[in-house]
């Protein structure tokens, strides 16, 4: 019988985390990207609960996931303003025409 | 030494007016220089003599208050001492500003300012019209002249006497070169100043010798008091003694007597050199005899160098070239500075330093050695000169030599006493000649002259009294002196050459001073019938005369030759008509003889007859002439009254050396003032006939027989083409030879030395350039292509930037599990 213990929550945690973070690094739409930005805000709430379960008790785990969850949609939020005003500026939602920056 | 009685240290009566009499003639000079060309730019030419003369009449007055002070005072202790203030103070030595009479400076101060003043107001006739223009600087330096003249007898201390030494050579310089636009006598009164520094040398090279001798072990002898003197101690003592009466405390002395006390030491003070040199308790004139310096008698060659400037200042062989040049100032300072006073410096140096001179007969073996080679050398050189001045010159310089002789033999008081007559009769001849010159339109070349009697009356007797006195006639005070002088030599048996006794040289010197008195007889009496006598021989000229002078070819052929003088004369150049027209138009004073020149204003050469001076001349010249006859009576012989002559007598506190004289009976001495009668006589007999009224060709015959010894005496045997050989040749050879080794090795090593520092330059250059520069700007170019390269990291983008981040992140996250 698999028993379901901290260790496979934070290898999702992980899991989770690592994906976002390639997804940031490696998509082109900016869409996307704000896409594996909610994969690592995620990756770290799974922790935050596991945290909770296992180790401390309490509710406070799952309150800051929550506040996390609401960070996200505001993140979301100006993150997508963002890419509507790139998309304006640069006809294109591709974060790598946004390079004026350069040099 | 044996002395009659033994010496005490002098005793000084104070007098504190003594530094007005010198003080009179430098403020006359400040006036004249400062002022003078006002007053003469302005019409007021009169003040300017008016402040000379004065300046001399107070001198002179002043110096009379002192001599009858000084007369009042017991023989013994006849010194007069006035000190100003202190002027420096060095370890034990103290100089002060002080002047000091005793009765051989009070001698030279009167003899200074008395003829110095009838010479000031002869040169106001003179100079007025002189066509230098430049009245107000003639009497400015005659009155400095006779300032530096008067410290240089009545400074206390040698310093104030060298200090006058140098300021007459200067003074004379001035004047010397008092025509300065002529080349030639520019050129004379500088030969004058080089001469002298030459002497000069040896005068201080005595006195620090003397200075030097009188420091040392003596104090070992136990006689003296006080500290001991140690010379390094003494060099050192600069904090030691910071005034007089300091330097004083300091000073060791010698007991001599019931509570009087000598210092004793180096010292630069003459009273306290005589003192302690004169005392024999002291001992120090006995650690003076002892001393030697490398092998030679130290007192020896202190006397020999101080007569070595005496030579310088007196002209004597070999450094008497200058006085003959020297008579290309105007005739007044020959009569004042080449005659009476300056030229007699050495002299009295001599004979102020007697105690010194005595202790070394070979020091004054040398001194009347060369007296006497002189005496005679000048005076058969003034036997064929044409010029009147040159003749007085030489026979000047014969004088000296005479002097010399007194003073060398130790007849101290008879060399001081031929001073004194000398000064009388020559400065008589010389205003007499300068008389001549102003009557003859400028001219001194007795060819030209002759039969004056008929036109300057005066002049002519007055002249014919001096040449009575200078040849050595009775009644006349150059017969006492000299006679003197040549008896002393005679008589003298102390001499030594090369510390060797020589009795016989007093003889020999005798036999030569003989000589040289019928000399000075011959060509003294042949100036007077060259001049005086005949017929009047101006105007017309000598061109025959003047085509066979065998000197006029040597002064074509050298260029240089300061003694072509009368050849430049009898040019009419336009300068001089211009003068002789000026003489009408200045007022002149005592117009009333000299209303003549006023007739022939407009001549341009020789023309015109000759005519008396005017009054201030003829007047200063009976005065001379009549002094020269009246100081007779301070010098008649012992022999003839008994008793000691005057002026022997008045000198004797000054002079104190004892010196042996052989004893011979009073016959021999008249039998010796027959000879020297006699040889005056000689003298006179052959001018008489060879040149009386200028008609016997015999020395026009004479001079054809022996042209030979004529032509090498009448270029003064060559003595200066030799001097030209022997030292200015030399010394420009030398002078061209530093200055090719200046030009070439010098300049050589200095252009080495620069090329060297360039070449380090360049190198410093480069390595400037190259590396300091290239270390800088290859700093500049790794930051700049740093920079670029680092650059392609900014690209812009949002997910480069995040690679770092987790590049960053992991690197951290790696480094934590490396650490631990």
């Amino acid at each position: 019988m698999l028993h379901v213990g901290l260790h496979h929550f934070l290898v999702l945690g992980a899991l989770l985390f690592s994906l976002g973070v390639l997804t940031v690094a490696t998509r082109r739409n900016a869409v996307g990207v704000l896409m594996g930005v909610e994969l690592i805000l995620n990756g770290a709430n799974v922790n935050f609960v596991a945290f909770n379960h296992w180790v401390t008790g309490g509710i406070s785990g799952q309150v800051f996931a929550l506040f996390v969850i609401v960070l996200a949609a505001a993140e979301a939020a100006v993150g997508l303003a963002i890419v509507l005003a790139l998309f304006q500026t640069f006809r294109s939602i591709d974060v790598r025409t946004a390079d004026t920056m350069r040099e | 030494m044996e002395h009659a009685h033994a010496l005490g240290p002098i005793l000084t009566a104070r007098a504190g007016y003594l530094w007005l009499i010198p003080l009179f003639p430098l403020v006359g000079a400040f006036i004249n220089f400062v002022f003078g060309w006002r007053f003469e730019r302005s019409g007021r030419k009169r003040l300017v003599h008016v402040v000379g003369v004065g300046a001399m009449a107070l001198a002179f007055a002043v110096a009379v208050c002192a001599f009858l002070q000084l007369r009042a005072l017991p023989d013994e202790h006849r010194f007069l001492q006035d000190t100003l203030w202190n002027m420096f103070t060095a370890g034990r030595v103290t100089v002060d500003l002080g002047f000091a009479l005793d009765p051989l400076s009070m001698m030279m101060v009167l003899i200074i300012t008395f003829i110095g003043m009838l010479i000031h107001v002869f040169s106001i006739g003179y100079m007025w019209d002189d066509e230098a223009k430049a009245y107000w600087r003639f009497f400015g330096w005659l009155n400095l002249f006779v300032f530096s003249m008067l410290l240089l007898v009545m400074g206390d201390n040698f310093v104030l006497m060298f200090f006058g030494w140098e300021g007459v050579g200067l003074c004379s310089y001035g004047l010397i070169s008092f025509y300065y636009t002529d080349r030639e006598k520019a050129a004379a009164g500088m030969k004058a100043f080089v001469v002298n520094r030459f002497g000069d040398f040896g005068f201080l090279a005595g006195l620090l010798l003397l200075f030097w001798g009188l420091g040392g072990a003596w104090a070992a002898s136990g006689k003296a008091h006080g500290p001991t003197y140690e010379p390094e101690a003494a060099l050192h003592a600069t904090a030691g003694a910071s005034t007089a009466a300091e330097s004083q405390a300091l000073a060791p002395t010698v007991e001599v007597g019931e509570g009087q006390v000598v210092k004793v030491g180096p010292t630069l003070n003459f009273r306290e050199l005589r003192d302690q040199v004169v005392i024999e308790k002291t001992g120090i004139a006995e650690h003076l005899k002892d001393q030697k310096v490398w092998g030679f008698a130290l007192l020896a060659l202190i006397g020999i160098c101080l007569f070595v400037g005496a030579m310088g200042k007196s002209a004597q062989l070999p450094l008497y070239v200058w006085l003959p040049d020297a008579m290309a100032g105007p005739t007044p300072v020959s009569a004042l500075i080449h005659a009476a006073t300056m030229v007699t410096a050495g002299v009295y140096m001599v004979a102020r330093l007697n105690f010194i001179f005595a202790l070394s007969p070979a020091a004054m073996a040398w001194v009347a050695f060369v007296g006497a080679l002189t005496a005679i050398f000048a005076a058969s050189i003034g036997f064929f000169q044409y010029d009147i001045k040159k003749v007085l010159a030489y026979s000047t310089v014969s004088q000296l030599g005479f002097m010399f002789i007194g003073v060398g033999v130790g007849a101290y008081w008879a060399g001081a006493y031929h001073l004194l007559t000398h000064a009388f009769f020559k400065a008589t001849l010389f205003l007499g000649s300068g008389s001549v010159i102003l009557g003859c339109h400028h001219e001194q070349d007795m060819r030209k002259m002759g039969g004056l009697k008929k036109y300057m009356p005066i002049t002519r007797w007055t002249y014919l009294i001096a040449c009575w006195a200078i040849a050595g006639f009775p009644w006349a005070s150059g017969f006492y002196s000299k006679d003197e002088i040549l008896w002393k030599a005679f008589t003298s048996e102390h001499l030594a050459l090369f510390g060797v006794p020589t009795p016989w040289l007093g003889p020999a010197i005798y036999l030569v001073g003989i000589i040289a008195a019928t000399g000075t007889s011959f060509y003294m009496f042949r100036s007077y019938f060259m001049t005086f006598t005949g017929e009047y021989r101006g105007g017309a000229g000598h061109a025959h005369e003047h085509g066979e002078d065998p000197h006029a070819s040597v002064a074509a052929a050298h260029h240089a030759d300061p003694h072509g003088h009368h050849d430049a004369h009898p040019q009419p150049d336009p300068a001089h008509g211009h003068v002789h027209a000026a003489h009408g138009a200045f007022p002149h004073v005592g117009a009333a003889a000299h209303d003549a020149h006023g007739a022939h204003g407009g001549h341009g050469a020789h023309g015109g007859l000759p005519h008396e001076s005017p009054w201030t001349i003829t007047l200063v010249l009976s005065v001379l002439a009549a002094g020269a006859v009246l100081v007779s009576l301070l010098g008649i012989p012992a022999a003839w009254t008994g008793h000691e002559p005057l002026l022997e007598e008045w000198l004797k506190p000054a002079l104190t050396a004892e010196v042996a004289f052989a004893e011979k009976p009073h016959s021999w001495e008249f039998l010796f003032q027959a000879i020297g009668v006699g040889a005056g006589a000689v003298g006179f007999l052959f001018a008489w006939l060879l040149y009386k009224d200028g008609k016997s060709t015999v020395p026009a015959a004479l001079k054809e027989r022996f042209l030979g010894i004529w032509t090498v005496v009448y270029n003064k045997y060559y003595v200066d083409e030799l001097y030209d050989l022997v030292v200015i040749r030399p010394s420009l050879a030398w002078s061209r030879a530093l200055s090719w080794f200046d030009g070439h090795i010098l300049d050589w090593l200095v252009n080495a030395v620069g090329a060297v520092t360039r070449g380090f330059a360049r190198i410093d250059g480069l390595i400037d350039t190259y590396v300091v520069d290239g270390a800088v700007n290859a700093v500049a170019v790794l930051t700049a292509e740093g920079g670029k390269s680092l650059r392609r990291l900014q690209t812009g983008r949002v997910q480069t930037y995040l690679y770092g981040a987790l590049a960053g992140g992991l690197a951290v996250i790696l480094l934590n599990f490396l650490i631990h």
